[in-house]
């Protein structure tokens, strides 16, 4: 009974009661009313109050600031060039590109002290010039007459005098290889394009395995030691053919890489593009002191990715599928009755459900865990009392898992991501 | 000059209209603003806010009776007063906050402050209870239209509306206690 003389009371006390505002307020609305009958052309100018025009400019921001960043985000493509030095024979093409793009980068990790190694030959190669600048080539017949006047030298003799055709010849000093001046007065000829072929790896099988001699015939000195090996050693025909391969071996510290010609490599390279992962999710959004709360459910990521392969060309498309669990605090910065604006830290747990792909592979792709730590702000407004609709961008570094699918996740562990989803938050009715 | 006539003098474009249903009505809508908001700047907003929209849609008014126009009115201001309120003040709790009941002591202490006084014991009211009291007392919404408005549940609105009596009547008994009335 006395609850309702309270409202009564209160009601009749209040109602109606003028509090007179300050003279200048009128100044501020008539700046604001409507056009008169005088100009009833002339749009009414609105007055937004400064309070609720620094909120409107927040929102406002934050707005502009996820559509900028989402904007980046769908522009933005992680785009990884691979290029993997292979010894072994090209991978069959029943083998993903995928896997060759693991593959690659374990055995050039693997292959990082091999080719440091090979590196200190090949400088020395690169400095080595078999002939002086100035000197010119002697023709075969009298380089051959000079050396049969040590015909009677053994065999183990040619080794020397390929030895000594090495090391004897003037060698320019690094600098001038250096100094493109020195290098511009020789003809840029076989020399250097003898070296550039064995820098850079025959892009062909087929080139690959053309025997040395004819590997030889486009570069000088390789020329020029086949001969006098062969010559010097006094081998017939038949072993002159043998002589390049011998001449390979002893060579071999010339080449980036030890090869025979019953082996070959490939260049294979591998470019890999990762679109940004989009995300879906309904979450729950459990309350907590103040503008805190408590944020779980349910999240799905799609990662589309291409690999593709130059030589020989090969395109594949990947679509891998996630679904986690998100876990993670959020505080609501700007609140009105119908929407919010906020931010969220946490961490993520994903597993691969589904990975497809537009080439058959031999093996089913692996589908692993994925852990994330993620930061996020974003903005729901508000469906029902219970129920929001929000859209999200996110900050996340996604762990190393030691996985072979190859994702957005592993490439570029640390990236932004788009969320859209509805968020549910449990009140009694 | 009566309602009726201020209104004809306001859509008939007459000098002045504005003016004088400014000087008529700010105090009332003044009132109602500060029962809702406890910050000035708040206030100020909401009055301006409350006029332009009576003059932009004075013309699609309907004068009924004597007193229909201030009605009107008052209803613009407790509208724009509450957009400007933040809904997220209004904690929800899991119980209904035990309703004790009023004392016929606590309602004389009500009946002898001023207006003036109590209106500035119900500004000191949490945001949140004082959206609530309002609302129910004033604007005489049930605790599920209130809890439609503000979205929460009709449980939340019941509780802080007991919360709020509960407040009011004690800062009532404090006040009086410290001799200020």
């Amino acid at each position: 009974m006395n609850d309702q003389r309270f409202a009564d009371t209160l009601k009749r006390k209040l109602t109606g009661l003028s509090t007179p505002p300050p003279e200048s307020w009128w100044a501020d609305i008539e700046a604001a009313l409507p056009a008169t009958s005088a100009s009833p052309g002339k749009p009414p100018r609105r007055h937004i109050p400064l309070r609720r025009r620094a909120w409107w400019a927040m929102a406002a921001a934050c707005a502009a600031v996820a559509i900028v960043v989402a904007s980046i985000v769908a522009l933005q493509t992680t785009d990884v060039s691979t290029t993997a030095h292979t010894n072994s024979r090209p991978a069959p093409s029943s083998q993903s590109l995928t896997q060759q793009l693991v593959q690659a980068i374990e055995e050039a990790k693997t292959a990082g002290d091999a080719l440091s190694r090979q590196q200190t030959p090949l400088s020395a190669g690169r400095e080595y010039s078999p002939r002086t600048p100035g000197e010119t080539e002697m023709p075969l017949t009298a380089k051959a007459a000079a050396e049969d006047s040590e015909a009677e030298r053994p065999q183990t003799a040619a080794p020397t005098a390929v030895q000594e055709a090495h090391e004897t010849p003037a060698r320019p000093e690094p600098h001038a290889f250096a100094n493109p001046e020195a290098r511009s007065t020789e003809p840029q000829g076989a020399d250097d394009a003898y070296y550039e072929r064995s820098v850079s790896r025959p892009a062909t099988t087929a080139e690959a395995t053309t025997p040395k001699r004819e590997r030889a015939s486009g570069g000088k000195p390789a020329a020029q030691l086949y001969i006098a090996g062969c010559t010097a050693g006094r081998e017939s025909s038949t072993s002159a053919a043998l002589a390049p391969y011998q001449m390979g071996v002893m060579q071999s510290d010339n080449y980036i890489a030890a090869e025979s010609p019953k082996q070959h490599t490939s260049t294979t390279n591998l470019h890999e593009k990762h679109l940004p992962p989009f995300a879906l999710g309904a979450d729950i959004a459990i309350p907590l002191a103040g503008r805190w709360s408590l944020q779980t459910g349910v999240a799905y990521a799609m990662l589309a990715s291409t690999f593709t392969q130059q030589l020989p060309t090969r395109v594949e498309h990947q679509k891998a599928h996630f679904v986690g669990i998100p876990l993670r605090i959020a505080a609501s910065v700007i609140e009105r009755r119908n929407w919010n604006v906020y931010l969220a830290a946490g961490g993520e747990w994903e597993k691969c459900v589904a990975v497809h792909t537009d080439q058959p592979a031999p093996t089913a792709p692996e589908r692993p865990h994925q852990w994330s730590m993620q930061a996020a702000a974003g903005g729901e407004y508000r469906l029902s009392p219970a129920a929001a609709l929000y859209l999200e961008t996110g900050f996340g570094y996604y762990f190393d898992t030691s996985t072979t699918l190859r994702t957005a996740y592993q490439a570029h562990p640390a990236n932004f991501s788009l969320k859209l989803g509805v968020r549910f938050s449990p009140r009694s009715k | 000059m009566t309602d009726k006539s201020l209104l004809q003098h306001i859509r008939a474009g007459e000098a002045g209209g504005p003016k004088m249903l400014y000087d008529r009505f700010a105090g009332m809508v003044c009132g109602v603003c500060r029962r809702y908001l406890s910050d000035e700047e708040d206030v100020k907003d909401a009055v301006q806010e409350t006029f332009i929209r009576i003059f932009r849609h004075i013309a699609d008014f309907e004068y009924r009776q004597e007193g229909g126009l201030q009605a009107w009115i008052a209803r613009i201001a407790a509208n724009e007063s509450l957009k400007l309120l933040r809904a997220a003040t209004l904690l929800p709790t899991g119980s209904l906050e035990e309703n004790i009941e009023v004392t016929d002591e606590e309602i004389e202490d009500m009946e002898q402050l001023s207006p003036e006084e109590l209106l500035q014991l119900v500004r000191r009211l949490p945001e949140g209870y004082r959206t609530i009291l309002n609302l129910y007392v004033f604007e005489e919404k049930s605790h599920k239209e209130i809890a439609e408005m503000l979205g929460i549940s009709p449980m939340t609105s019941a509780s802080q509306y007991c919360r709020a009596k509960r407040l009011l009547l004690k800062m009532i008994e404090e006040q009086r206690a410290a001799g200020v009335h």
